[in-house]
Parts: structure tokens; C-alpha cells; sequence
């Protein structure tokens, strides 16, 4: 669990593992794409065919109408929704809580059934939840130590 | 939560810009997204209603390049400011990195800059954060308009803690830049 204001730092070890967890997804459902997303909305990772995706917006995006619907979960007396779907024509939305507040989300052809990926994604999730749960455990307070010889760059850059 | 990925060196940080309902912050995040190159910057999304208000919040993603050798990535978000919104004020700030208060200028805003400023701070705490945790800076917007409160009045008013502040016409672009430069390297100076 992240502690207030802590950071995540994603080691080269512990995103393999997340990768290969999410590659075996994709190859496993049939998936479009797989993104994991921070509870803020930063995409920690992604994979699949993403080139012809915005990753960046589709994450933030997600991550806003994934914590809208745990919010409206609230209001009616639920502790909180873990699971979203989105039916398209073409494609679908699946997400899932990962942890505590991060999130799974899944593009996929209507080919696919939900249930299918719903199955998979909760086989899958054990093993994200323990190589993501390793570095928030191991991140550092003070994870970028160059970060002062930024000023110049940011004073040229705008 | 900055997220730092040593693995492809990339840093990715979040900003909010938080203010009273009709105080700039679209304007800010509208500004910066003419001015910069594709390059630098994404699409800019806006989850506005049919009047222009935002209804759950603006996202423009920013390419700073790279940094040290780490590819540095900003989000910037606004927030809803009308007082109803609060639901989605509290969501954005999830996850933040860095904060602008958009603050209106005119002496009338005054109470709702007050009040709107007290909200973030309730929403903060939500989180476990306060405004000495998170990097934070002030925005005096709408300076030219008439009936305007002095920049000390402001300062008095919202400025408690002495952090960076700026005047700005948010609409004509003065004091955008000023007040994004500040506010990302504090917020990168805080990783380190």
C-alpha cells in the first residue's frame, strides 16, 4: 500500500514481472490491449497492441470513471465496486481493481466474452498484485536525486 | 504518486490546478496547450457540459523530454470549481503530485477563493496529505479586470505558507508559464 505522498518506482526486475503477467493476459483472453494504471491515472504499463492507442489519455480517462463508480458505490451503500464493463459495438472496456486503488483495464473484441476475461483477469491478478505490492514496498521517499539540475531544463523548455 | 521507471528511465508526475468555479483554470491548461509544440504536448481533453463548464475535469498530458537522462512526463488536470462538484475535486486529487491554486483577482471572489482553498485543503486530507506535503503554488488570475484585490490582500487572504506566487491574465497568457515553470520544479526538486 502507498503511503501518503510516497512515490512508486518501477525497478527493470519487478516491471518484467508485471509485463510477463499482462502479455500471458493478452495471449490468454484474446485481448486488444491491457493497460495498468495508477490510482492517480499514470499508466505504469501496457500491453498488447498499443501503438494505435493514446495509452496516456485512455489511462487517465479510465482511472476517472473507474473512481467516479467507486464513488457512486459509496452512495449507495456498497463499499466499493471492483469491477467495471463497458459494452461497445466493436470493442469493450473491463476493469479491475488491482490492490488497493490501482487498476486493470481491458480493450477487447466483442468476439470475447466478459465472462472470459473476467475469469482471466482474476486468475491473473494474484500474481500483478504481488510484483506491483513489492516495489510500492520498496520505493524510496527520494527516488530522483538529479532532480535539482532539472531547473535549467524547465526554464529553457517553455 | 510520481511514478518512476528506472527500467525505461521515464518520471511521471501529476499537476492540478484547483480554484473556484470561472477562475482560469481551463484557461491555463488552454493556453499552454496552444502554445507548446505537438512534440511537447498531447491532446488536450475536457469533460466539459454544454456551457464550457467543466463537469468532471480537464487532462493535458506534457512531454518535458529528457531530464537527467529520465524522460520527464507531466498530467496536467483542473478540477471542477463550482461548489457541487466536490466529488470529483476530492477524485482528481488522488494521486497528486504538485498543485496550482488558481485564485480570482476580484475583490468580490475574495470568500470564495478563502472558501474554495479550505475545501482543497479538507479534500487533501482525505488522501493523508496536507499543504506542506505536497509542492504548491499560487496563481492571482484576472488581474486585468476592474475591482480586483490588491496582490497584498491576496497574498494575506491566501498565502499563509509563503509559497511561490504569480499574477497572471490567464485569457493573454501572462504569468502561465511563470506559474507552470514554478510549480514543476518544485515538484521535481521534492522527488529528490
Amino acid at each position: 500500500m502507498l503511503r501518503p505522498g510516497g512515490h512508486l518506482v518501477l525497478t527493470e526486475e519487478g516491471l518484467r514481472a508485471l509485463n510477463a503477467g499482462m502479455s500471458d493476459l493478452v495471449a490468454e483472453t484474446g485481448a486488444r490491449a491491457i493497460l495498468l494504471v495508477g490510482s492517480g491515472g499514470q499508466l505504469i504499463s501496457a500491453q498488447g497492441e498499443t501503438q494505435h492507442l493514446d495509452t496516456m489519455s485512455l489511462a487517465a480517462l479510465g482511472s476517472g470513471s473507474f473512481g467516479s463508480n467507486r464513488a457512486i458505490a459509496g452512495l449507495v451503500g456498497e463499499e466499493g465496486f471492483r469491477r467495471m464493463f463497458q459494452q461497445g459495438r466493436q470493442a469493450s472496456l473491463y476493469m479491475s481493481l488491482v490492490g488497493s486503488g490501482d487498476l486493470l483495464l481491458v480493450v477487447f473484441p466483442n468476439e470475447i466474452t466478459m465472462g472470459k476475461i473476467k475469469f482471466q483477469v482474476d486468475q491473473a491478478l494474484p500474481d500483478l498484485e504481488q510484483a506491483l505490492g513489492a516495489m510500492y514496498k520498496a520505493s524510496p521517499t527520494t527516488p530522483f536525486r538529479a532532480a535539482p539540475q532539472a531547473a535549467p531544463k524547465i526554464q529553457d523548455l517553455f | 504518486m510520481a511514478l518512476i521507471n528506472y527500467a525505461s528511465r521515464e518520471i511521471n508526475c501529476k499537476l492540478v490546478y484547483y480554484g473556484t468555479g470561472l477562475g482560469g483554470k481551463t484557461t491555463n491548461l488552454e493556453y499552454i496547450f496552444k502554445q507548446l509544440a505537438p512534440g511537447i504536448r498531447g491532446e488536450m481533453i475536457s469533460l466539459a457540459t454544454e456551457t464550457e463548464r467543466t463537469l468532471f475535469f480537464d487532462f493535458l498530458p506534457l512531454d518535458l523530454g529528457s531530464v537527467q537522462g529520465f524522460k520527464t512526463k507531466f498530467s496536467l488536470y483542473t478540477v471542477p470549481g463550482q461548489v457541487e462538484y466536490n466529488a470529483s475535486r476530492k477524485l482528481i486529487l488522488n494521486g497528486v503530485d504538485g498543485i496550482v491554486f488558481v485564485a480570482d483577482s476580484q475583490a468580490d471572489k475574495m470568500a470564495e477563493n478563502i472558501e474554495s482553498l479550505r475545501n482543497m485543503e479538507e479534500n487533501l486530507a482525505e488522501y493523508g496529505l496536507t499543504l506542506d506535503s505536497v509542492p504548491f503554488v499560487l496563481q492571482y488570475n484576472k488581474r486585468d479586470m476592474p475591482g480586483i484585490s490588491s496582490f497584498e490582500e491576496l497574498e494575506a487572504a491566501l498565502n499563509q505558507r509563503g509559497v511561490p506566487s504569480f499574477e497572471a491574465v490567464a485569457v493573454e497568457g501572462s504569468g502561465v508559464f511563470a506559474t507552470l515553470k514554478a510549480i514543476s520544479k518544485s515538484v521535481l526538486n521534492r522527488l529528490s
